[in-house]
């Protein structure tokens, strides 16, 4: 068996290159990807082919994941235009939305004090929802005008909200065990 | 030998042939085997016409084990050697069984190990064997009923089962002698049961509540492939705990020493037991304990004795549309699976909170090990025609420890399967040549909240300046969610060897000893592994060796000495296609890796200078 892992994530999907995609299209190409190179189709094959059904899956698997969620197809779509991303060090210096953020995290740890913390925190999920499309709407405007360091920026802070929405289903979770 | 006939797809020998493969639903409390007769699945019947075989194993001195109806028939005459609900240990540590503080109706070996060894007049048992045990008699009815040996099974696991657990299950199939083609999760089981006669397109929640585990697991079914959206559950709760609850019950009411006999305790579980079976259909059961007086147990309260743990089970369920991010009107169609789906309760309260009449049409004892041998039949090629596929997801995230005894999230929980990270690490004393990594596997922050997978060192590292060895190590987890871990040094290439020590389970040596104990081909397949493995090791070598040639093997080597390295490579090459013995690939593998050595050498070197050179500029900049 042959799979041809030099392709970009769109070209796996023969989507466009771009940040508008249709996740109907996106689903069907995945499954028909699967269903031709899954494990489960070579379980009687030899261990190269089986190796090689594993990478591929693998790839697969990470592609979609990739271009699913918006905010790591905005980032993909920036490294395909040889923007560099180095999770370590890279991150906002907006001291404005950094001073949000931490407030939108505050409110969440004390989430419990409220009278109804679920309500609490399903509001605070629906602002972070809105800021979020905001935050959607100016990359496009960047990326379209080609300002990839100002495109950069708002993927930088999306990954804020990523990480701002675990926490908040985590912080769900915790308070759904103490109800037990 | 199986592992030889390694046949190309497309090029099988006997088209026609119907090969052999079942699915086995290993359960708490009873196991069943099934296969697809005729295209139809059906679980497969014992001598007495009777599907489901009790998990229970009963070791007397000086005879074989016995399993099943025979054993369980032992467990009031002589209790200690009478194991029951062993899945519920499959996998797990000493402190775990401890702090999970249930009523365990065995004792384990005192010895401090790793690995838990229950006390039989066997001498200890790990509750792989004891497990593998059980297989093996299914093993034995399916081969007689089908007449035939045969040449795969897919076994079912419940979804929240976790590494450990899967690997252990894994373990106890090898030892059983069976070739496993897949691990399966039940609840994803039980949807292809029903799939096959509704083939609807929608997204199906899957209760499955047994004896000792509950799983729920949110599906789509599109165009013939299962997507596993997101699994939940907790691997120790099930209908046990009813029974548990009901006994604790009437213990409080009757006589609170009745805990500390044995066999009097497993008549009150069993009144227990058959008191709420017989509450599925009546309002009220007289439970009677020999030597007590009678007790009355009416549904209500029944039902308030189990109310907190049917309460959990709904919050899973929560939790679990929440992971796959669509609302309870999303959900199409709800599977009910376990025979605790019986309790009137149950049914109730997933009705409540779907909002929808659950699937109970299909036998829900059954359901799991009819859909395990229709996945057997397909992957077993005997539907060439079918496109069904399945797409699993791992249940729990994979993290490693980092400063503070914190966790740090890898992979998440519900992403499919296989997948891959790489994470980067780095020394952070100067001339560190080795590291410890931590992988553990579940939701919480606090490295003593999650469960201990493996702990390895990265060791050969080469000897630099803190922070200028990087080392990328990559997380492969596989189809059937298991762990593999490898590691390179990025600036030199050089693999660096791991060594990979279960937290606790059984390591693949122990698992070796016990199979070279047990049964006659044993030995076959123990020497087959260890070739394939082997054999694997050499194509690792001569891989790392050919890539590091194509980057500078002429700048760094003579002409002979290029020469003199590339006849020992393809010398391995020969030998590890032709030889039929480990050693042999052993020592052509030593032999390259001696006649490199002042090569790998000088690659470190060089890769030493030039780190030192990159820094020196660095600091020119600044």
């Amino acid at each position: 068996m042959e799979f041809n892992f030099s392709r970009n994530y769109f070209e796996l999907f023969e989507l466009e290159a771009q940040f508008h995609i249709d996740r109907e299209v996106l689903s069907n190409r995945y499954q028909t990807l699967q269903s031709q190179f899954h494990p489960d189709r070579f379980i009687e094959s030899n261990d190269q082919d089986k190796r090689v059904a594993m990478q591929a899956t693998t790839f697969i698997n990470e592609a979609h994941k990739t271009l699913w969620e918006e905010p790591s197809r905005a980032r993909y779509l920036l490294e395909l235009q040889g923007v560099s991303f180095d999770s370590e060090q890279d991150t906002t210096q907006d001291m404005d939305f950094l001073m949000a953020q931490m407030s939108l995290r505050e409110q969440i740890d004390e989430a419990d004090n409220q009278e109804d913390p679920f309500e609490t925190l399903d509001e605070l999920a629906r602002k972070a929802k809105q800021e979020k499309s905001l935050l959607m709407e100016n990359y496009q405007a960047h990326f379209n005008a080609q300002q990839w360091n100002d495109a950069k920026e708002s993927v930088l802070k999306l990954q804020f909200f990523t990480r701002l929405q675990q926490q908040i289903n985590q912080k769900q979770e915790a308070l759904e065990e103490q109800l037990l | 030998m199986a592992l030889l006939q390694i046949s190309e797809p497309g090029m099988s020998t006997a088209p026609h042939e119907h090969r052999l493969a079942v699915g086995i639903d290993l359960g708490t409390t009873n196991s069943l085997v099934a296969s697809v007769r005729s295209g139809v699945a059906e679980t497969l019947d014992d001598d007495n016409g009777q599907a489901l075989l009790p998990s229970v194993v009963y070791y007397a001195q000086g005879e074989l084990p016995e399993v099943g109806v025979t054993a369980l028939e032992k467990s009031s005459k002589d209790p200690l050697n009478t194991i029951a609900s062993i899945k519920r240990v499959l996998g797990r540590s000493a402190e775990d069984i401890q702090s999970a503080n249930d009523y365990i109706p065995f004792q384990f070996e005192n010895k401090i190990d790793s690995v838990p060894r229950v006390k039989t007049a066997h001498g200890p048992r790990t509750a792989v064997e004891i497990s593998a045990d059980i297989l093996i008699a299914l093993k034995d009815r399916a081969e007689k009923t089908l007449g035939g040996e045969l040449i795969g099974a897919v076994i079912t696991v419940p979804a929240y089962f976790d590494d450990s657990q899967r690997q252990a299950t894994k373990d106890a199939a090898t030892l059983a002698g069976l070739n496993i083609y897949r691990l399966l999760n039940e609840p994803t089981a039980a949807a292809i049961a029903y799939g096959l006669d509704q083939s609807a397109e929608g997204v199906i929640a899957v209760y499955d509540l047994g004896g000792g585990t509950f799983d729920v697991s949110i599906l789509r079914l599109r165009k013939g492939v299962f997507e596993v959206m997101a699994t939940g559950g907790d691997s120790a709760l099930g209908g046990d705990d009813f029974d548990h609850a009901i006994a604790n019950w009437a213990i409080e009411k009757l006589d609170s020493t009745i805990r500390e006999d044995d066999i009097t305790m497993r008549r009150v579980l069993s009144a227990a037991r058959q008191a709420k079976e017989a509450l599925t259909n009546q309002s009220a059961v007289v439970i009677n304990v020999e030597g007590y007086a009678s007790l009355e147990l009416t549904q209500e309260d029944f039902e308030w004795l189990i109310e907190a743990y049917v309460k959990k089970t709904i919050m899973a369920c929560r939790r679990a549309l929440r992971d796959a991010d669509i609302e309870k009107d999303d959900v199409s169609e709800v599977v009910m699976v376990g025979g605790s789906t019986r309790v009137p309760l149950v049914r109730k309260q997933v009705e409540k909170f779907f909002d929808k009449m659950p699937h109970t049409d299909i036998n829900p004892d059954r359901v799991v090990a009819i859909g395990a041998a229709i996945q057997a039949g397909i992957l077993a090629g005997n539907k060439p025609g079918d496109e069904m596929l399945l797409l699993d997801v791992i249940p729990l995230s994979l993290g490693i420890e980092t400063m503070g005894g914190l966790v740090e999230k890898i992979v998440n929980r519900n992403t499919t399967i296989p997948v891959a990270r790489a994470q980067e690490f780095t020394t952070y004393k100067d001339g560190q040549t080795a590291m410890r990594v931590h992988v553990l596997q579940g939701e919480r922050e606090l490295v003593s909240d999650c469960r201990s997978l493996a702990m390895f060192d990265l060791t050969g590292l080469p000897p630099l300046v803190a922070g200028a060895a990087k080392i990328k190590v990559t997380f492969q987890i596989d189809a059937d969610g298991l762990l593999s871990v490898s590691a390179q040094e990025v600036n030199t290439g050089v693999s660096a060897s791991i060594e990979v020590k279960p937290s606790y389970g059984l390591t693949d040596a122990e698992i070796e000893n016990m199979l070279k104990a047990s049964m006659d081909h044993a030995q076959e397949d123990m020497v087959a592994r260890g070739l394939r493995e082997e054999q694997v090791e050499a194509d690792r070598v001569v891989e790392a060796l050919n890539s590091a040639l194509v980057k500078d093997g002429e700048a760094l080597l003579s002409s002979k000495e290029l020469e003199s390295i590339m006849n020992m490579r393809d010398a391995l090459i020969e030998v590890r296609n032709s030889a039929d013995n480990v050693d042999q690939i052993k020592q052509a593998i030593k032999n390259v890796e001696t006649v490199s050595e002042e090569y790998v050498a000088r690659r470190m070197n060089n890769s030493v200078r030039s780190m030192m050179q990159g820094r020196k500029l660095e600091e020119f900049e600044q």
